[in-house]
């Protein structure tokens, strides 16, 4: 006898559950046992309603157990393996192979979408099972290669089937990925500033962490909008754990190629950032797996919220541990910050003046050196440009996002082929021992950066960060030795201006 | 100490009285030793407020002045007033001089002191140039005085440092008290080659009213009084009032006329005082050499392993000031990265600093 299977999510993964129902005489009841939380148990009565509108009345006291017994399962997506367990009890249908279903029932048999197809697929594919999946999901389902799913409209058609009257459609695997879409703001919409956008090609070839810092009304926000645009696509395989991620939280209905870009606003909670809550779901900074974590007015955000970043900064991904057990998100992201000067913002301003007191932008310093900071590859400052100077830059349009994005195509695929052997895609994620021997840094370089290292105060780390950065300047240039040139333009990033 | 001595600690511990109760002990015949020895008997005969008076008697019954030496011996800070051979010549004639100094690091100190005071919340500029004329002038053996302060007085301070001279902090604070907050190395290293300098008692904490008067002492002491950067009202300029009256020579470091942070200052070389214009100028002034105007003031910078393009951006920096890299790319019609590249190596050999958010200025070099 086949069991009729479910799934519940754990992290990204998906878990098998086991559908047991028995069907005794006496008062008709319902229960549910193998720790439900609300929506699994509320299904009872969406699964009695849609048996009835196909013609299988329930009846007498039913037991259904979802085993394993100590997993917690949650969500509406056992409501078809538990209507399929009841209509396979009163004897409505039989099947021969192993098979998984998923999805949310409506009162006339419908199926909705759910959340956690992906996973589910990819389970199903391990274990060799078959899939049935509501129609909605079979757009993110098809991007899983080789797993055997159907797409099941209505709870009538999935019986028809296992009766031998109906054909179910089988989700074909198809990658084409979504066409891309044109991102605003263009680089070319952005007047001026032409340091910073070099810094942001860098940033967006290398996956290099920026940090922008400037006055009200420079164009750092504009600036980041516009990271989006130039960052270079997804690979199959970062599209595949980037859809696992939406996948799990439900928000998998585009799947373009364009990375994701999470602005965070400064009143999130951690758990909101990080991942958790009782039902265990990632957060921001998985959300923006393989794309761009954007925190604007970086300073407004509490202490402790920003702490809990450093470890998955500095591993890649975060594991959140709760009662319900402990699970680990992926989360490789881009870290854009963007933040005033000062506390009154005009700091260093030609035109306004500063009214902040120097304990005030003490104070203000230390709360952005810290931690986060430490993990910052570049340093971006975005001056406030006066009229004059706006004017003078009229009618020059910088280059478009599309030439810009071509070339940091061409250095994300040399650091691709380059790092190949050791596991890692960017120049940002090298660990320190292939720093020292395979950077290629030139004979000159070397002698240039032992000199200014000591003058311009570099500390350890902040060599190793010029070295990658120069790394990936290079790249930029298709040049496969680190010149002079290169180290120096690094350097140019290590300067906040003022943080003296 | 001597009981001369004793009683000057005692004096001074009153803050109110200075060097014309010298004056007035003198006419009433009554020598130092004599006014330890004897105490409050004879100071009731004495023309000095009620106030003094309670507050004297008050400290020798509480036996201060022993343990104030008692004190400055652990903690290795010497006590110099008014009648020793080490008290500076130039403060001892100030009317108000006071009546003893508590000093902490190496003194005596040689060389000339030249004040050089400023704001505490300058321009990224006005720290530079304090910085640098503070390391200029611990290097040709002048020593930089200042008043430990924020902004342009730890400039001067920390120039004086990195070029490994002699630098004096005037505190309105007891010398064992480090304000503001966050000096503390700074202090630590003013010890090591310099020196920090207080009327004030050990112990004494910050109050707003002892800053200004610690200015008279900054003016005093010195030889000459620069004003880096100042508004209209600021303890700098109280400074500078100061040197005046005592007959001090004032320099200003000219600023922007758009910007109250340098209104003071330059009030100041419109009102005579001399114009800063190049660090070497006002070294010739010190050294008694002839003012010399007219030699050419083009910035001399020392080329020899440059490329075409830093040379550019250098002299675009160093002849129109203040740049974006927007402003190089288009003037030098360099890429970004160009630019950048060689922002980076000019600011290695440091002929460039960053002076704003994502602003650019050409270092000051002086002919030396």
């Amino acid at each position: 006898m086949n069991a009729v299977l479910g799934v519940t999510l754990k992290g990204v993964d998906a878990i098998k559950v086991e559908v047991e129902v028995e069907i005794t005489g006496g008062l008709f009841a319902i229960s549910i046992v193998g720790l439900p939380d609300a929506a699994v148990r509320e299904s009872k009565e969406r699964v009695r309603a849609a048996l009835r509108t196909l013609g299988i009345p329930i009846r007498g006291r039913v037991a259904v157990n979802l085993a394993p017994a100590d997993l917690p399962k949650e969500g509406a997506l056992l409501d078809l393996p538990i209507a399929v367990g009841m209509a396979k009890s009163t004897g409505a249908l039989r099947f021969s192979r192993p098979s998984v279903f998923m999805g949310e029932l409506a009162l006339d048999g419908r199926l909705r979408a759910v959340r956690g197809a992906v996973p589910a697929a990819i389970m199903a594919r391990e274990k060799g099972l078959d899939l049935f999946i509501p129609e909605d999901n079979a757009h993110e389902v098809s991007l899983v290669h080789g797993v055997n799913a159907f797409k099941v409209p209505d709870l009538r058609s999935l019986i028809d089937y296992f009766r031998g009257d109906l054909e179910l459609q089988r989700v074909k695997n198809d990658f084409k990925a979504d066409q891309q879409k044109k991102i605003e703001p263009d680089f070319s919409d952005i007047k001026g500033q032409a340091a910073a956008k070099r810094a942001l090609e860098i940033a967006a070839a290398g996956h290099h962490n920026v940090l922008l810092i400037g006055s009200p009304g420079s164009g750092k926000t504009l600036l980041a909008r516009a990271l989006r645009g130039i960052l270079p696509p997804l690979s199959d395989e970062e599209l595949m754990e980037v859809m696992l991620v939406r996948s799990t939280v439900g928000i998998s209905s585009s799947r373009g190629r364009e990375r994701p870009f999470r602005p965070i606003h400064h009143t999130a909670s951690a758990v909101a950032i990080c991942g958790g809550g009782t039902n265990l779901r990632p957060g921001e900074i998985s959300m923006a797996h393989r794309g761009v974590l954007f925190l604007d007015e970086f300073t407004e955000f509490r202490r402790d919220l920003l702490e809990s970043l450093r470890q998955p900064l500095e591993d890649g991904e975060i594991v959140v541990s709760r009662s319900a057990g402990s699970v680990t998100y992926p989360a490789q992201v881009l870290l854009a910050v963007a933040c005033n000067p000062c506390p009154c913002g005009w700091f260093g301003d030609p035109v306004e003046q500063c009214r902040c007191s120097s304990n005030d932008i003490e104070r203000y310093q230390k709360k952005l050196s810290g931690p986060i900071l430490d993990r910052i590859d570049l340093y971006v400052p975005v001056p406030r440009l006066t009229p004059e100077e706006l004017l003078s830059l009229e009618g020059k349009c910088g280059e478009s996002s599309e030439a810009i994005r071509e070339r940091v195509c061409r250095a994300r695929s040399l650091q691709l082929e380059r790092w190949s052997d050791i596991g890692s895609g960017s120049n940002s994620e090298l660990p320190e021992k292939i720093l020292r021997t395979r950077l290629g840094l030139s004979r000159e370089a070397r002698s240039f950066l032992g000199s200014v290292a000591g003058t311009l105060k570099l500390s350890g780390r902040g060599i190793s960060r010029v070295l990658k950065v120069s790394r990936t300047i290079a790249d930029l240039d298709s040049s496969v030795e680190i010149s002079t040139a290169h180290i120096s333009e690094a350097l140019a990033y290590r300067q906040t201006g003022f943080l003296s | 100490m001597k009981r001369e001595g004793f009683a000057l600690l005692l004096l001074n511990a009153c803050e109110s009285l200075d060097k014309r109760i010298l004056d007035i002990l003198k006419n009433e015949e009554v020598g130092l030793d004599r006014f330890w020895e004897e105490g409050p008997d004879l100071w009731k005969k004495l023309p000095i407020t009620d106030n003094v008076r309670t507050r004297l008697i008050q400290l020798k019954n509480d036996g201060w002045v022993e343990a104030e030496c008692e004190r400055c011996g652990l903690l290795g800070i010497k006590v110099v007033t008014i009648l020793d051979d080490l008290y500076p010549e130039r403060l001892r004639e100030a009317p108000w001089a006071p009546l003893s100094l508590y000093v902490k690091g190496q003194w005596p100190l040689c060389g000339s002191f030249v004040g050089v005071v400023g704001t505490r919340r300058c321009s990224s500029y006005a720290f530079r140039v304090a910085h640098s004329l503070g390391a200029k002038l611990a290097r040709s053996g002048v020593v930089p005085v200042s008043g430990g302060a924020k902004g342009i007085d730890g400039a001067v301070h920390s120039g004086a440092i990195d070029s490994n001279g002699p630098t004096v902090a005037i505190l309105g604070t007891g010398v064992d008290k480090v304000y503001p907050r966050g000096h503390e190395r700074l202090f630590d290293n003013i010890t090591r080659e310099g020196t920090l300098l207080s009327e004030y008692p050990l112990g004494t904490g910050a109050s707003n009213w002892r800053f200004p008067k610690r200015n008279r002492i900054i003016s005093a002491i010195s030889e000459k009084l620069v004003v880096v950067e100042a508004p209209l009202k600021s303890g700098a300029m109280i400074t500078a009032r100061y040197a005046m009256e005592l007959g001090r020579e004032v320099w200003a470091v000219p600023g922007r006329i758009d910007e109250n942070v340098a209104r003071g200052s330059n009030g100041l070389i419109y009102d005579g005082a001399y114009p800063l214009v190049e660090i070497k100028y006002f070294m010739d002034s010190l050294s008694g050499g002839q003012l010399d105007f007219f030699s050419d003031g083009n910035f001399d910078v020392n080329t020899t392993g440059m490329s075409d393009d830093q040379v550019r951006i250098l002299s675009l920096l160093s002849e129109k000031g203040e740049r974006t890299v927007d402003n190089i790319v288009s003037e030098c019609k360099m890429s970004a990265a160009e630019v950048l590249n060689s922002l980076g190596l000019l600011l290695a050999r440091g002929d460039v600093y960053p002076s704003g958010p994502g602003r650019w200025s050409a270092s000051l070099k002086s002919k030396s």
